[in-house]
């Protein structure tokens, strides 16, 4: 199964990229605008339209970035990450038989590893998908 | 206005109200808890809707409702900092947390820090740095409550916190997390339609302009109601509280519990959304509030009743919406206040129990019956423990212990639960040390800062310059996390990467 491991590190690590990024983004926006505040009140301070300062702009601004950042990761966890470890977890789980529930034959791969290889990886008790039997042991 | 309270029939009918249908939903939830898994987790079967309503009920505590509106109302734009430290930790919970959580632990997050290394030197410490966090949010929130409640119902100081005391302890104690879960959403729901509807209400007079609620309260104020004033003096400081702020979200354990209420990681992820989305609402509709209080009301009259501002709220409702809407946003504050206590309750009850006493003194080997008994008898001690704290605290300036209780999540509990998830050579050892480092440090920083020295105990100088300890202390725990690691190598732990890496995707076997 050093298949299942390798194309887990993958993603992995595609995951993590974007969560170091998106986190990386917000902290960078958030201790911006807390220096802005810090070093330079007068230009927060600008009035664009009556009502509407500089500061309280960029501030609605962070808040709306927040959201976006959120709404980027899930989006993509829900639409890429989701199915490929759902595809990842079939063949770890049925190494010899393709796509044994039937879902989602698109996003298969051609390169599935028909072996069983590595039986440490392979837990004996798994059960497909969601069961929670297990829960309570651990 | 109660002239610091008198007791206003609204209020009380739906104080009554309020803590009637809490205790039916307890009453319901109780039928519900047959064994741990529900006591702590709900069972795992909450769905995103209603656990980003309960995340936000969590996270939106009366000092963000009342606290933030009174700040707006007498300083203007320098409230709008606060909201937005509040908000922008929550794509870090999302992105580095929410999942690998969720997949990886049963009750609290020690569970995650103690996966693949020793379970009890790993538990200890991290129980402690959870304890620490939740002492010092629960003090600030019952000494909250006893204030408010003696302002909002004129009820004395000592009755109100008993009050809070003892029906949380009757949610958490019959109701575990299903009822404790429930009490947040009615509360999150309850909250967000009175801020709205008292938003709305401050708009139609200038015709659902927001621009000119803002532009009369510069007309009224001078211009700087609109720019950064003196709550951002010192840059270090500032960024020092900002990183607390956003790291300390992901630390704060009644928030990380949330996510084991969910049925998997997909779940616990778009959570965080909906909670972000009503949280960043909540926080937009309080900064309508605060100018609203400010124009309509008048900073005087906010002063004259606490000079905190923390009525500015209230008095706003009262305002725009006479007594009977005053009264419904006292009932509101209350709900706030017993839910979130309820919340932190119950995470300090996981501590105590679920990592202390199952897993180090038992070494995991306890049945269903005693550890829901040791679960029930934690609550207990709690809540007796918040009550007697919040007396003995009363009259104390506890606004510091909020932030605070963010800067002990954010340098103990985050730089471990991190390290311990995606660094492969992280040691039992190196647990141990970045969150006790990460606790004592902020506790004793937060000691010799001018806060406590000279606010407090009223010295001269302070030895520490600065408020917030968070810039130096996130970056040391790290750093000691990652030096004592390698110092101590643990093949052991090593080897139990690869399992927690495929269960952080997979979820449980």
């Amino acid at each position: 199964m050093t298949d299942t491991h390798a194309r887990l590190a993958r993603l992995s690590a595609a995951r993590w990229r974007l969560a170091v990024i998106l986190t990386a983004a917000m902290t960078a926006i958030y201790v911006g605008f807390t220096l802005l505040i810090a070093f330079n009140k007068p230009l927060l301070a600008t009035v664009l339209v009556p009502g509407l300062s500089l500061g309280i702009l960029l501030g609605v601004i962070v808040i709306i970035t927040a959201w976006v950042l959120i709404m980027i990761y899930v989006r993509w966890t829900n639409r890429h990450y989701d199915a490929a470890v759902a595809d990842i977890r079939r063949d770890h789980l049925h190494p010899t038989t393709q796509s044994p529930r039937g879902g989602d034959p698109g996003l298969h791969p051609t390169t599935q590893s028909p072996r069983g290889g590595d039986p440490g990886l392979h837990p004996t008790t798994q059960s497909p998908r969601g069961g929670d039997p297990g829960r309570e042991g651990r | 206005m109660p002239q610091s309270g008198e007791p206003n029939i609204t209020a009380m009918v739906g104080f009554v109200l309020f803590i009637g249908l809490s205790l039916v939903i307890t009453w319901i939830a109780a039928r519900r808890t047959h064994n741990t898994r529900d006591f702590y987790a709900a069972g795992g079967s909450v769905t995103a809707l209603q656990n980003g309503l309960a995340l936000a009920g969590d996270y939106m505590s009366a000092a963000s409702f009342l606290g933030i509106a009174g700040l707006v109302a007498l300083s203007g734009f320098d409230g709008l900092v606060y909201s937005i430290g509040f908000l922008v930790g929550w794509p870090v919970v999302v992105c580095l947390i929410a999942e690998p959580l969720r997949n990886l632990g049963r009750f609290t997050f020690s569970d995650v820090v103690a996966f693949r290394l020793q379970q009890a030197p790993v538990r200890v410490a991290a129980a402690a740095g959870s304890l620490a966090v939740v002492a010092f949010y629960l003090i600030a929130q019952m000494v909250g409550a006893g204030n408010l409640i003696r302002l909002l119902f004129g009820l004395e100081y000592e009755v109100a916190v008993v009050i809070v005391g003892v029906v949380m302890l009757a949610y958490v104690l019959f109701g575990g997390m299903i009822a404790t879960t429930w009490v947040q959403i009615v509360k999150a729901v309850l909250l967000l339609s009175g801020a709205f509807m008292l938003a709305m209400m401050v708009l139609a007079r200038f015709s659902f302009n927001p621009l000119a609620l803002f532009a009369a309260a510069a007309n009224q104020y001078g211009p700087a109601v609109l720019a950064p004033g003196r709550l951002v003096s010192d840059p270090v400081d500032a960024i020092s509280l900002g990183l607390a702020l956003m790291f300390g979200t992901a630390g704060l354990p009644h928030i990380l519990m949330r996510f084991y209420t969910v049925p998997d990681g997909r779940t616990a992820r778009v959570s965080v959304a909906y909670a972000t989305a009503i949280i960043g609402t909540f926080y937009l509709l309080t900064f309508i509030l605060g100018f609203g209080a400010m124009v309509l009301v008048g900073q005087p009259a906010i002063r004259a009743v606490d000079a905190g501002g923390n009525m500015a709220a209230p008095l706003l409702a009262e305002v725009v919406g006479g007594q009977a809407f005053l009264g419904f946003i006292a009932a509101v504050a209350f709900a706030t206040i017993l839910a979130v206590v309820a919340g932190l309750t119950l995470a300090g009850a996981a501590a105590l129990s679920h990592d202390v006493w199952v897993n180090v003194f038992r070494h995991g080997k306890a049945t269903e019956r005693e550890q829901m008994i040791v679960a029930r008898s934690s609550t207990i001690l709690l809540a007796v423990l918040s009550i007697v704290l919040g007396i003995a605290f009363k009259g104390q300036n506890v606004a510091y212990m909020v932030g605070l209780a963010f800067a002990i999540a954010a340098s103990a509990n985050f730089p471990a639960l991190v390290l311990s998830m995606f660094w492969k050579k992280f040691t039992t050892r190196g647990a141990q040390a970045s969150i006790l480092f990460g606790t004592v440090a902020t506790l004793l920083l937060i000691y010799l800062s001018p806060t406590i020295q000279v606010d407090l105990l009223h010295r001269e100088a302070a030895v520490f310059p600065y408020r917030n300890p968070g810039l130096f202390t996130i970056p040391l725990s790290f750093a000691i996390g990652v030096l004592v690691s390698l110092m101590t190598p643990e093949p052991s732990a090593v080897q139990g990467f690869a399992k927690l890496e495929q269960q952080i995707h997979f979820g449980e076997p």
